[in-house]
C-alpha cells in the first residue's frame, strides 16, 4: 500500500474522530445540564442529591438519598427534564432531516407549518373526544394525519424549480399561521380545558409531562431516528442535487417521502404533549453544522444532542427567571429563534451548508 | 397588471363600493344581541338630524349611538386605513405579498402602544399623543428596515420573511412587557394578537378619521409617482416620495392599532383584489381598495358578531381566515412564474 494512501485513511480517522468527539462531549454537557435542571426549582434540592436520587434507583444500595429528593425528583422533575430532552432531540433530528430533504437551511418542523398542524390535529382530537378510540394514541394519530397533510403541501412545493428557499418558508409560515388561526377557533367552540389553553398550543409548554406520554414519546424517537440515521448517505448525496443523486442510484422521491414522513411523525408525536415549540429544530442544526459540518450521518445525532440542550436550557431559564412565575418555553426559543432566523434571511447568499 | 377598463367604469367601482358599505353598515348595526329592526336604525340615525319626524325608541336610539355605530364606523375607517397602507406597501415595495401585517408593521405598532402602556401612560386624551407617537415610531422600524434590505436587491420573498420575523419578534415582546403589568396579561395579549373592534369610542373614532383625513388626500396628490413607483418597466429615483408613502402607511397602521389590535391580511386582500378588478392605476386604486377594505372588515366583523351568537369572535381570525388562502395563492403564482422565466 502506498504511503499516501494510510496517510489518508489516517487524515479521515482522525476526521471522523473529532465528530465522534464533539457528539461525546455534547452528551456529557447533557447529562450536566439534565442534572442542574432537576436540582433547580422550588424545593431546595442540591445537585449531589439529585444525582444520588437519579442512581439510587439503578444501583439501589450504595447512595442514600432523603425521600423528599426522591419524590421530588422523581415524580415531579425529572418527566419535564426527560420530556425536554425527548422533544429537543425529536424536533432538533426532524429538523435537520428537513433542511437536508428539501436544501433549504430555513426549514424546520415550526417554519415548514408542520408543527401548528400537528398541534391543530391534536387540538381537534381533543375536542372532538379523547377516548373515543384509545385515547392518546388518537390524539397522535390525528396530529400525524395532518402534519402528514402539511408536509404533502411543502413536497408539492418543492417539486418547482422556480421555487426558492424562501419561497418554500413563506408557504410553510401561512399554513402555519393558517392553522393557528383554525387552532384559536376551536377554542370558541370547545369546552375541553385542553383545547382553551391556547397559549399551550401556540407557544408550547413542558407542564403536561408524564412518565405515560414519556414512554409514547420515547418509542417513537427510537423507532424514526435509527431509520433516519440509516438514509444519512443518501441524504448526503441528496444534498449535491437530486440530478446527482439519481446517477449515483439512490432513489430520490422515495428517500425524500420517506424521510419527510418520519420527520412528521416525529414532530406529531411530540406536539401532541409539548405543543408548538418553535425554532429548536432550526436553531440546533445550524449551531451543530457550524462545528462539525454537514455530513447527515454526525449531523442528525449531534443536532439532536445539541436540540435536547438547548431546549433543557430554555425550559430551566423559562422556569426560574421570574421565580414564582413559569413562562412558557417558546418564548424563550423564540429569543434564541427569531434574532437566528433574521441572521439567516440576512446572509449573504453563499451557499449554506 | 393589464386591465382595460375605462376610467368612467372605474369610479362606478368605486361609487359602487360605496353603496354597499352604507347598505352594509345599516344591516350590521341591526344585527346583535338587543333586537333592533332595520327600521328602528334607521329612525334612530336619522332622528339625530331630524328630530322631528321621527320617533325611534329610547333604547333603539341609546343602542345604536352609542354601541353599534361606534364599532360600524371604527371597522369602516380600520378598513380602510389598512387597505389604502396596503396598497401602498405593495407599490412602494413591488411586492404583492407586502401588507402592514405580513411586513410586520401592525405588529410593531402594537409592541409601541403596549409600551406606552407598560410605561404607565394612560389613556387619556392628553397622553393618547403620545401612545400614538411611541407606536409609530416602533412601527417605522420594520418597514423602513425592509426597505433598506430590498434596495440591497433582495428577493421578495425574503423581504416578507423578514417581515415576518419582525411579527415573530413583536408578538413575544409584546406578551412578555404584558408581563409586567397587573391588568389580565392573557386577555390584554389576546386583544393585541387577534385585533378587536370592542374599545371603539368616539374619541378614538375621531383620531383615526382625521388621521385618514389627513394622510390619504396626501397619498391620492402623489398618485401618478405611485404609478410610477410601482411598475417595474421604470427604474426611478422617486426616493422622497417612497420614503413619504412609506412613512404615511406605516403612520396610518400605527394609529389603527392603537385602538383596533392586530388585524391581519385586510391590507394584503383589498389591495389585491382591486389590482385585478381596476388594474393599477393610483387615482383609482387608493380609494377603490381603501373601500373594499372598508366593506370587508365591516363584512367580516358583522360575521365575527353572529357567527355563535352569544361569543363574539375577534375579527382578526376571520380576516387570517380569508387572508391566508389568499396568501398561499399568492405565492404559488410567484412560483410558478419564476418557473416559466
Amino acid at each position: 500500500m502506498p504511503p499516501e494512501t494510510t496517510d489518508l485513511r489516517e487524515e479521515y480517522t482522525r476526521f471522523i474522530g473529532r465528530k465522534i468527539l464533539f457528539i461525546a462531549i455534547l452528551a456529557v454537557l447533557l447529562i450536566l445540564i439534565a442534572g442542574i435542571a432537576t436540582s433547580l426549582g422550588s424545593a431546595n434540592i442540591p445537585l449531589i442529591d439529585t444525582y444520588a436520587a437519579i442512581v439510587d434507583r439503578f444501583l439501589p444500595d450504595y447512595f442514600n438519598p432523603s425521600n423528599l429528593a426522591t419524590n421530588v425528583v422523581w415524580n415531579l422533575r425529572l418527566p419535564r427534564i426527560l420530556m425536554g430532552v425527548f422533544a429537543g432531540i425529536g424536533l432538533a433530528v426532524a429538523g435537520s432531516a428537513m433542511q437536508g430533504i428539501l436544501r433549504n437551511p430555513l426549514a424546520s418542523p415550526y417554519t415548514l407549518g408542520i408543527a401548528s398542524a400537528a398541534g391543530f390535529g391534536a387540538a381537534l382530537a381533543i375536542l372532538l373526544g379523547k377516548g373515543f378510540v384509545g385515547g392518546e394514541y388518537l390524539v397522535i394519530a390525528n396530529a400525524f394525519i395532518f402534519a402528514l397533510l402539511a408536509s404533502v403541501v411543502i413536497i408539492g412545493i418543492a417539486r418547482y424549480k422556480g421555487a426558492r428557499p424562501e419561497t418554500m418558508i413563506l408557504a410553510g409560515i401561512a399554513i402555519m399561521y393558517f392553522f393557528s388561526a383554525m387552532t384559536s377557533l376551536l377554542q370558541y367552540f370547545g369546552e375541553a380545558d385542553a383545547v382553551k389553553e391556547v397559549v399551550f398550543w401556540m407557544l408550547g409548554d413542558l407542564d403536561r409531562s408524564s412518565w405515560d406520554t414519556l414512554g409514547l414519546v420515547g418509542i417513537v424517537l427510537v423507532c424514526c431516528i435509527p431509520l433516519l440515521i440509516l438514509k444519512s448517505w443518501d441524504l448526503n448525496v441528496m444534498g449535491a442535487g437530486d440530478e446527482t443523486a439519481k446517477s449515483l442510484g439512490v432513489q430520490v422521491e422515495k428517500v425524500r417521502i420517506l424521510s419527510m414522513v418520519l420527520a412528521a411523525l416525529l414532530t406529531a408525536s411530540i406536539v401532541c404533549f409539548t405543543g408548538t415549540i418553535g425554532f429548536i429544530g432550526l436553531v440546533s442544526p445550524h449551531i451543530t453544522r457550524m462545528a462539525i459540518g454537514g455530513d447527515n450521518r454526525f449531523l442528525l445525532p449531534a443536532s439532536g444532542i445539541v436540540g435536547a440542550v438547548l431546549l433543557v436550557g430554555a425550559d430551566t431559564i423559562a422556569r426560574n427567571i421570574i421565580a414564582p412565575v413559569i413562562l412558557p418555553v417558546g418564548i424563550m426559543t423564540s429569543f434564541i429563534g427569531v434574532p437566528f432566523f433574521f441572521y439567516l434571511i440576512m446572509r449573504k447568499r453563499r451557499e449554506y451548508w | 397588471m393589464n386591465v382595460h377598463m375605462s376610467a368612467r367604469r372605474k369610479v362606478l367601482f368605486i361609487f359602487s363600493l360605496l353603496f354597499i358599505i352604507i347598505i352594509m353598515a345599516v344591516v350590521s348595526i341591526s344585527l346583535g344581541a338587543a333586537n333592533i329592526t332595520i327600521w328602528d336604525v334607521c329612525s334612530a340615525i336619522l332622528n339625530k338630524f331630524f328630530p322631528d319626524h321621527f320617533n325611534p325608541s329610547e333604547f333603539a336610539e341609546f343602542v345604536v349611538w352609542q354601541m353599534r355605530i361606534p364599532r360600524i364606523l371604527m371597522a369602516i375607517l380600520a378598513g380602510i386605513g389598512l387597505a389604502v397602507a396596503g396598497t401602498i406597501f405593495q407599490s412602494t415595495f413591488r411586492n404583492s405579498l407586502a401588507s402592514p401585517y405580513t411586513l410586520g408593521v401592525l405588529s410593531a405598532a402594537a409592541f409601541g402602544t403596549s409600551l406606552a402602556t407598560v410605561l404607565g401612560i394612560e389613556r387619556s386624551m392628553v397622553n393618547l399623543p403620545i401612545a400614538i407617537m411611541m407606536s409609530t415610531f416602533v412601527a417605522l422600524l420594520p418597514a423602513f428596515f425592509i426597505y433598506r434590505f430590498v434596495k440591497r436587491k433582495a428577493s421578495p420573498e425574503a423581504a416578507i420573511l423578514i417581515g415576518i420575523a419582525f411579527l415573530f419578534l413583536f408578538s413575544i415582546l409584546t406578551p412578555m412587557l404584558l408581563l409586567f403589568t397587573e391588568a389580565g396579561v392573557a386577555k390584554e395579549s389576546m386583544f393585541w394578537m387577534s385585533g378587536g373592534l370592542d374599545r371603539a369610542s368616539w374619541t378614538e373614532i375621531g383620531i383615526v378619521f382625521f388621521t385618514l383625513l389627513f394622510c390619504i388626500p396626501l397619498l391620492l396628490l402623489k398618485s401618478r409617482d405611485f404609478d410610477m413607483i410601482a411598475d417595474t418597466k421604470y427604474i426611478t429615483k422617486e426616493e422622497k416620495t417612497r420614503n413619504a408613502g412609506i412613512f404615511i402607511a406605516s403612520l396610518m397602521s400605527a394609529v389603527i392599532v392603537c385602538f383596533t389590535g392586530i388585524i391581519g391580511f385586510v391590507g394584503l386582500v383589498a389591495p389585491c383584489t382591486t389590482k385585478t378588478i381596476i388594474g393599477g392605476e393610483h387615482r383609482f386604486l387608493i380609494p377603490a381598495s381603501g373601500l373594499l377594505g372598508g366593506v370587508l372588515l365591516l363584512g367580516l366583523d358583522a360575521l365575527a358578531r353572529t357567527i355563535i351568537t352569544p361569543v363574539i369572535l375577534p375579527v382578526g381570525f376571520l380576516t387570517s381566515l380569508i387572508g391566508i388562502p389568499l396568501f398561499i395563492y399568492l405565492i404559488t403564482r410567484i412560483v410558478i412564474r419564476s418557473e416559466h422565466r
